[in-house]
């Protein structure tokens, strides 16, 4: 030991932890700036829609049907906020069971190639094109029973089931091996543990992709343009007739030109952004119920 | 090579209790145990001691059948509790398991679960028992893993709410809820500080009257503290299946062991 400068003295003369200083501020700054985009793009579309949604939005608005003239300011979309409510419930009644399904058997009992292929197709159905999907149900559904309201549910649940079954899948995983032995070294089936402890325990995970599948399919427009086809003028309850979406009004009514239809597609943008909101509080609100009390 | 050393009391008129003979498993093409024989007596604690990797929570698995769990899991031998042939072809894995309890090295209560449906959840699962009884068994088990007087006030709440002694507790109340005869105990202090550990193992010693206790531990002091009988496993080299080097009562392995390789471990000179 012949160097007997200070402690302190020989701490600052390490260049070594000046740069890793430097470096953690660049990279806090950076992470910083990519938060601020990502949450300043969703703010300014939430901001930007509620700004011009909420000028129109009223309860009429969630009432009553567009006027028989785009061009005549009032109405609303009542038709399709119920036929939107209509076509993506039946779609949800489709889509969860099966990908729940689908999910169960990947992670608790599939073994080798099926598996394998189960997630591979899973893989390719969430990246198909939504278009594409609508032109295939049309293809196969729509040129025998027309256009239909359920045509559209048939549509979007093809959308929605790999999206549910790839999240059930991860959640499904993130239960702990521990607990699953812990069932089956009481005697369980592999049944009563997948029942019993590992959807229960999985469950708000399931809930969230859940809403995640049904808010997707919500905005979802295009397969439903060669399915459900679109009934702006009237309230079509029937999902075996052609039916209205808020999607497709949104859309149609922001392409007239006409500056009253379009404030309609504004706050008709805002309703289902708000409904979506709605959703899946309610759905997390129950999801966290059944977690807590089920005795 | 270790020699094989004859085992206490494996007189074929002794049926009850554990038997473990000539047991080999596998993971895939792994071989981790070989020619395991061991006798645990009735309503004994019996430990299985050794260094890490030497094949006693696989050995235990085995005894409940949990190894064949495991994809490419395989096991060769017989595993015989109370004389019945665990392995029988006409035996069903849930009816060994609910037989033979198991308690793990970390505390697995269900979060999902309050601390009363996790205690009687394997009676759930059974479904043999009229509901009316369940808070009768709940009390029983609790009491039995000396769990009651600190729950009894708050069984509705989620057992996760509990700390992690306690929470090792409800599991061995779990597992003591299904009447099984023997428990299976997989370093069940490992996660736990030393006076939760004191805790289950005082509780160990209070069940033994009524259940045939192995427990898996590496800590030898536990071992001394717990257990009527012991046996030292190891592993000559990284990679070999490990093998049972000595058995006998606690006393003899930890004061006079007879194999040069026990000696070395129980003193602390390895492992």
């Amino acid at each position: 030991m012949t160097d007997v400068a200070l402690p302190a003295a020989r701490f600052r003369q390490r260049p070594a932890l000046r740069r890793r200083r430097t470096k953690n501020a660049v990279m806090t700054a950076l992470l910083l700036v990519a938060v601020a985009l990502a949450l300043g793009a969703l703010a300014w579309v939430l901001v930007y829609v509620g700004i011009r949604g909420f000028s129109v939005i009223s309860p009429s608005f969630l009432t009553h049907n567009p006027p028989g003239n785009p061009a005549a300011p009032g109405g609303g979309f009542f038709n399709g906020i119920a036929g939107s409510l209509i076509v993506v419930g039946i779609a949800t009644g489709i889509a969860v069971p099966l990908g729940v399904g689908a999910a169960i058997y990947v992670v608790e009992y599939g073994r080798g190639r099926l598996r394998g292929a189960i997630r591979f197709f899973n893989d390719v159905l969430i990246g198909i094109p939504t278009i594409v999907t609508g032109a295939f149900v049309y293809a196969v559904w729509v040129t025998r029973f027309g256009f239909s309201g359920f045509a559209g549910s048939i549509a979007l649940a093809v959308v929605m089931l790999p999206l549910v079954a790839r999240t059930t899948e991860e959640m499904l995983r993130l239960v702990p091996t521990e607990l699953r032995e812990g069932s089956l070294a009481l005697g369980a089936t592999r049944s009563q543990t997948v029942l019993r402890i590992c959807l229960p325990t999985a469950l708000p995970g399931i809930i969230t992709g859940g809403m995640l599948a049904v808010a997707r399919a919500m905005g979802e427009t295009a397969p439903l343009l060669l399915t459900v086809l679109g009934n702006d003028l009237f309230t079509q309850l029937n999902p075996l007739h052609r039916m209205e979406t808020l999607s497709l009004q949104i859309f149609s009514n922001a392409v007239t030109g006409y500056e009253q239809a379009q404030a309609r597609g504004w706050a008709g943008a805002l309703t289902l952004i708000a409904i979506v909101l709605i959703l899946t509080a309610v759905a997390r609100f129950f999801g966290r119920r059944v977690q807590v009390e089920n005795v | 090579m270790f020699a094989a050393h004859p085992l206490p009391g494996r007189e074929a008129d002794q049926v009850d209790g554990l038997s473990i003979d000539r047991l080999s498993a596998w993971f895939g093409r792994h071989k981790v145990v070989e020619d395991m024989r061991l006798r645990a007596p009735s309503r004994k604690v019996t430990a299985l001691i050794g260094p890490s990797g030497c094949g006693k929570s696989t050995v235990l698995r085995c005894v409940n059948r949990m190894h064949e769990l495991v994809p490419g899991a395989r096991v060769q031998g017989g595993v015989h509790f109370g004389g019945v042939d665990v392995y029988a072809p006409d035996l069903d894995a849930g009816s060994v398991r609910s037989e033979i309890g198991m308690v793990f090295q970390r505390p697995n209560p269900f979060p999902t679960k309050s601390i009363y449906e996790n205690a009687i959840i394997g009676v759930r699962i059974a479904r043999t028992t009229p509901r009316g009884r369940l808070m009768e068994i709940a009390e029983t088990a609790l009491s039995r893993a000396q769990l009651w007087d600190e729950v009894k006030d708050r069984l509705h709440k989620p057992a996760v709410s509990l700390s992690g002694g306690q929470q090792q507790r409800l599991c061995i109340a779990r597992a003591i809820a299904v009447d099984p005869s023997l428990l299976l105990m997989d370093e069940p202090c490992s996660a736990l500080d030393p006076i939760a550990t004191f805790k289950i193992e005082e509780l160990i010693r209070a069940i033994a009257d009524r259940y045939t206790v192995v427990i898996v531990t590496h800590n030898m002091h536990q071992a001394t503290r717990v257990s009527d009988y012991t046996g030292f496993m190891t592993i000559e080299n990284a990679g070999d299946p490990g093998r049972l080097v000595e058995f006998g009562a606690t006393t003899q392995i930890f004061g006079a062991p007879v194999n040069p390789a026990t000696e070395a471990y129980v003193s602390g000179r390895v492992g």
